[in-house]
Formats: C-alpha cells, sequence, structure tokens
C-alpha cells in the first residue's frame, strides 16, 4: 500500500499525513482560540494586552504542534538539543539580521515603549502601531499608509510616544494688534479655554505676553488636556479663542511697516483736491 | 412611583417613569418621546446640543434616573474628584461626616412592555470638566467638581447636584488637611427621590498623602429622604481594571 511506502529512514507516507493532520489541526486549533479569545475579552483588556495574551496562546498551541509533529517525521526533540547548538551558530551565521530583529521585537515586547493603537513617531514615520510582530512593527500612516519596520531599526531609532502620558499640552501663539488691551486678551482666552470641559483644571490653562512683535503683542497660551483628546480640543480652541477675541473687538494684527519719506508726498491730495 | 401618564404638556424634570408621549423640559433641557406610526421618537435637545432617535417599538415609558458622573462630554476616566472649597482639617484618631455636592448626570432609560431596559441617552445640566490628579505618568485624569463642605444636607437642584455624604476616619496620631477626595465610579451607588440625590462614602486618612476612598452602597440615612436606588450604568460595563475601592496617593 502507497500508506505504508518508506519515504526516508523509518517515515512512512502516513507518518507524513498525520505530521500534516497534526500541525493543520494545531494552526486551527490556534486560530480558533485567537478568535474566542479576542471575541471574549475584546470588551474587558485593551487592544495591546489582548494581543500579547492571543499571541502567546497561539504561540504556545503551534509549539505544542510542532512538538508532536516532529516524532512523525522521525525527528527526536531530544537530538534537536544536540543538533541544536550546531545548527544554532550556522543559522546565527546566516541569518544575523532577523535573529536581531527577532531579539529586538523581544525587548518592544516586554520593555513597552510602543503599544498597539499608540500614536507614534518612529525615525521619520509617523503614525498609529497597528502590531508589533516578533521580526517587525507595522505602522499605519496619518495618511493611511501601511510602513513595515523591522524591529532593530525601531530598537535603535529615537521613539516618541505622543500618547504615553495621561495629559498633553496644548500651545499657541495669539497675536494681537498694539492697539488692544492684552490684559483683556488674556482674560478673553483664559475664560474661552476654561469652558471647555476637555481643558484640565489642573494643571490650569495660562496665557502670558510673550514678545512684543514686529506686527503685534504675541500672547503664549498653553492648556492641558487628556492625551485622547489633545487633536480634537487643539482644533477646536483656536477657532473658539480667535471668535471670542473678534467678538471683543480684539484684531489679529497684519503685518504692517511704517514708511518716513524725505520728501512730502502731495500726489493724492492734489489729485482730490482738484476734483473737489 | 408617580407615572406621568401621557400628558402631552410639557413638565418639569423629575426622576421617574413617564409614560409616551413625553415632553419634559428644564432649564435649557427639552426631552420628548413621541409616537410616529409604529415606532417611537426620541428627541433631546440641551442648549445648542441637540440629539434624536427612532425607536423601534409601539409602546414604553421613559425613565429619567440619576447615573454615575463620568459620561459627559465623553467618558474619558472612572474616577470622580471633589474639591473642597475650604480646606478640611480633621483631627487625629477621629471620625467626621461630612457632606459635599457632586454633578449629576441623568439617564434617559427605555422601559419595554416586558421591563428590559437600555439607554438611549445621558446628558448634564452641569459644565463638566475634567483635572489630573498627581502626575501625568502615576496619576489619574478625573471628572472635577468643586464643593463647599457642609455638616447638614444643603438645598440644591436635585437634577443638577446631588449629595455626597463622606465618613472621613483619621486613622494617624496627627492633624490632616485634607483638600480633595477622589472616588472610583465603580460601585458607585446612587440613591434619589423626588427631592434628592444622594450617595454614601468614605475615606480613610492612612497617613498626611495617603487615603483610601469607596462607596459604602448603603443608602443615606437622613429623615425624609424616601431613597430609590439608581440604575447603575458602570456596573454593566466591564472594567477589569477598575476596583471599587481607591487608593489616593498623590496627595489629600
Amino acid at each position: 500500500m502507497i500508506i505504508s511506502r518508506v519515504v526516508y529512514g523509518d517515515v512512512t507516507v502516513l507518518n507524513i499525513l498525520i505530521a500534516i493532520l497534526l500541525f493543520t489541526g494545531g494552526l486551527i486549533v490556534s486560530k480558533l482560540l485567537a478568535f474566542n479569545l479576542r471575541r471574549s475579552f475584546r470588551e474587558k483588556l485593551n487592544r495591546e494586552r489582548l494581543e500579547l495574551i492571543v499571541k502567546v496562546f497561539s504561540y504556545t498551541v503551534i509549539l505544542i504542534a510542532t512538538l508532536l509533529v516532529l516524532p512523525q517525521l522521525g525527528v527526536e526533540p531530544s537530538g534537536l538539543m544536540v543538533a541544536g547548538g550546531i545548527v544554532g551558530i550556522a543559522l546565527g551565521f546566516a541569518s544575523q539580521g532577523i535573529v536581531g530583529n527577532l531579539i529586538s521585537g523581544l525587548f518592544l515586547i516586554f520593555e513597552r515603549p510602543i503599544k498597539i493603537g499608540d500614536n507614534v513617531s518612529i525615525g521619520q514615520v509617523q503614525g498609529f502601531v497597528e502590531d508589533i510582530r516578533v521580526i517587525s512593527t507595522t505602522i499605519r500612516t496619518f495618511d493611511g499608509l501601511y510602513v513595515r519596520i523591522p524591529n532593530e531599526k525601531v530598537f535603535s531609532e529615537n521613539i516618541i510616544n505622543y500618547v504615553a502620558h495621561l495629559v498633553r499640552r496644548v500651545d499657541y501663539v495669539v497675536s494681537i494688534r498694539y492697539a488692544d488691551n492684552a490684559e483683556k486678551a488674556i482674560g478673553i482666552i483664559l475664560r474661552v479655554l476654561q469652558t471647555h470641559p476637555l481643558v484640565l483644571v489642573n494643571p490650569a490653562p495660562y496665557a502670558y505676553v510673550d514678545e512684543l512683535g514686529d506686527d503685534g503683542v504675541n500672547i503664549i497660551v498653553r492648556a492641558w488636556t487628556p492625551t485622547m483628546e489633545w487633536f480634537g480640543v487643539k482644533t477646536e480652541m483656536l477657532r473658539k479663542i480667535k471668535h471670542a477675541l473678534e467678538e471683543e473687538g480684539i484684531e489679529i494684527p497684519f503685518p504692517q511697516r511704517t514708511l518716513w519719506f524725505a520728501e512730502k508726498l502731495t500726489h493724492g491730495r492734489e489729485q482730490g483736491d482738484s476734483q473737489q | 412611583m408617580v407615572d406621568h401618564a401621557g400628558e402631552t404638556s410639557t413638565e418639569k424634570l423629575v426622576f421617574d417613569h413617564y409614560t409616551v408621549p413625553v415632553v419634559a423640559a428644564q432649564d435649557h433641557l427639552l426631552v420628548t418621546l413621541r409616537k410616529d406610526g409604529e415606532k417611537l421618537l426620541y428627541s433631546r435637545k440641551l442648549g445648542e446640543e441637540m440629539l434624536e432617535k427612532t425607536l423601534l417599538a409601539r409602546d414604553g415609558q421613559l425613565l429619567f434616573n440619576p447615573v454615575e458622573p463620568i459620561n459627559k462630554p465623553k467618558e474619558i476616566s472612572p474616577f470622580l474628584l471633589v474639591e473642597f472649597e475650604q480646606a478640611l482639617l480633621v483631627q487625629a484618631k477621629e471620625t467626621v461626616e461630612i457632606m459635599v455636592t457632586f454633578p449629576v448626570e441623568i439617564a434617559s432609560i427605555f422601559v419595554n412592555g416586558d421591563q428590559s431596559m437600555t439607554v438611549l441617552d445621558v446628558f448634564c445640566l452641569t459644565a463638566p470638566r475634567y483635572t489630573l490628579y498627581g502626575s501625568p505618568i502615576t496619576g489619574m485624569i478625573c471628572r472635577y467638581w468643586k464643593s463647599p463642605v457642609y455638616l447638614e444636607p444643603p438645598a440644591v437642584a436635585p437634577y443638577r447636584e446631588g449629595i455626597l455624604e463622606v465618613s472621613i476616619q483619621n486613622a494617624t496620631n496627627r492633624w490632616i488637611e485634607v483638600h480633595k477626595a477622589v472616588f472610583s465610579a465603580h460601585d458607585m451607588k446612587i440613591y434619589y427621590d423626588l427631592q434628592q440625590v444622594a450617595m454614601r462614602g468614605y475615606m480613610r486618612i492612612l497617613s498626611v498623602n495617603v487615603a483610601e476612598t469607596g462607596f459604602t452602597g448603603e443608602s443615606p440615612s437622613r429623615t425624609g429622604f424616601q431613597a430609590k436606588k439608581a440604575v447603575e450604568l458602570l456596573s454593566s460595563r466591564k472594567h477589569l481594571v477598575v476596583g471599587p475601592r481607591l487608593l489616593m496617593e498623590e496627595g489629600l
């Protein structure tokens, strides 16, 4: 029978079929487990923790399936221990980059400078962390591009995590005319900030005259918001501040320059006089 | 239970059941629930904010119910920080009973004929604010409220403010100055009647900067308070991270 035909050593076609079935079964169990874990804990755990748990369980199932498959293929797991040293050295030379990425990936997973869903900047790439795998990290940029970064690079680059802390500051420079009352403007700005529910009471928002500029008086405005609300507050508040200042007759200055002429300009006036 | 049965005239908002059609108004708030053929139309206008929903139900009741004040303008934090207008000095090994106010958020809950409930909307007649308690790394963002400290129940409008009775126990051997109390909204048990919204909490001061807070779950025991327990929104959600007790470690 073809099923009992020896393929190599003591391994028959039947052994190979059992190995394929076992490994496929392991993959299916791993997928089912991941699906059920995600379904059960989606509401209870944040995405990053959930994905870590899912990965640990999935890889454990696949590892068990692999260990079950090996004897069917004539490979004793205990033999791997001996062969592993030699193979390891050979693989180490052959796949330095992959191993580097793998180790960096493990450090990233355990050190956790970034988490899935975080808004980050890694080197020149800015966006949301979509996944942290053992070899690479994927980022969805703000304009929707998929960027895969090898973990070794992630680990060695400067990482800015915009959402690592609970609160984040919104900064503006608001310029007003020299003719306007700066104290009144600061009062209006603070009133606008203090009426917004997502501008924090503590640390309190503040505003001060920072510079007597070429065209106007520059007021620095600083307010803190919950990090996850930073963008919404930042885009909303400047518009509200502008409206509030305009309603009170305080305007944003245009660039202007006063010119002094050595000789008196009379052309325009003479024209006007002649028309009268 | 007072059942406001199908009256189409505008009524003041009270925490009770209303039978369709409902028209309830309070300050800048207008809530309506009316029949439209085989469905019901819910609408809520508060200032410039407007919300409309269509319910695929023929009949039912609308229940206005005070809920945990952590939902508006969106669910940002499960913590409530009440800052005292005046610092409170508590004697060593002493337990004092004080009262502060807290912001009331109101849920519009649709009660179907089979008594199944669904929350249609949550609104708030006071302006919500948030604050950071502690450092940006180890602290927490909290719903903020500032209140005087009372020893007798203050007269407050129940649809705007509730009364939080706090039992403060100073377990240390020295006088402690308390400026604020932070509570986890998990296990916040709110009780109400037609005139008042109230809950009971505790604060156990462990050192100059550390205290444990929580809610007793008991109804405030004042005379004349016909307590009815409010529906809890938070307990129906899954919050594994936040427990009912909270350790204030970043100052009192």
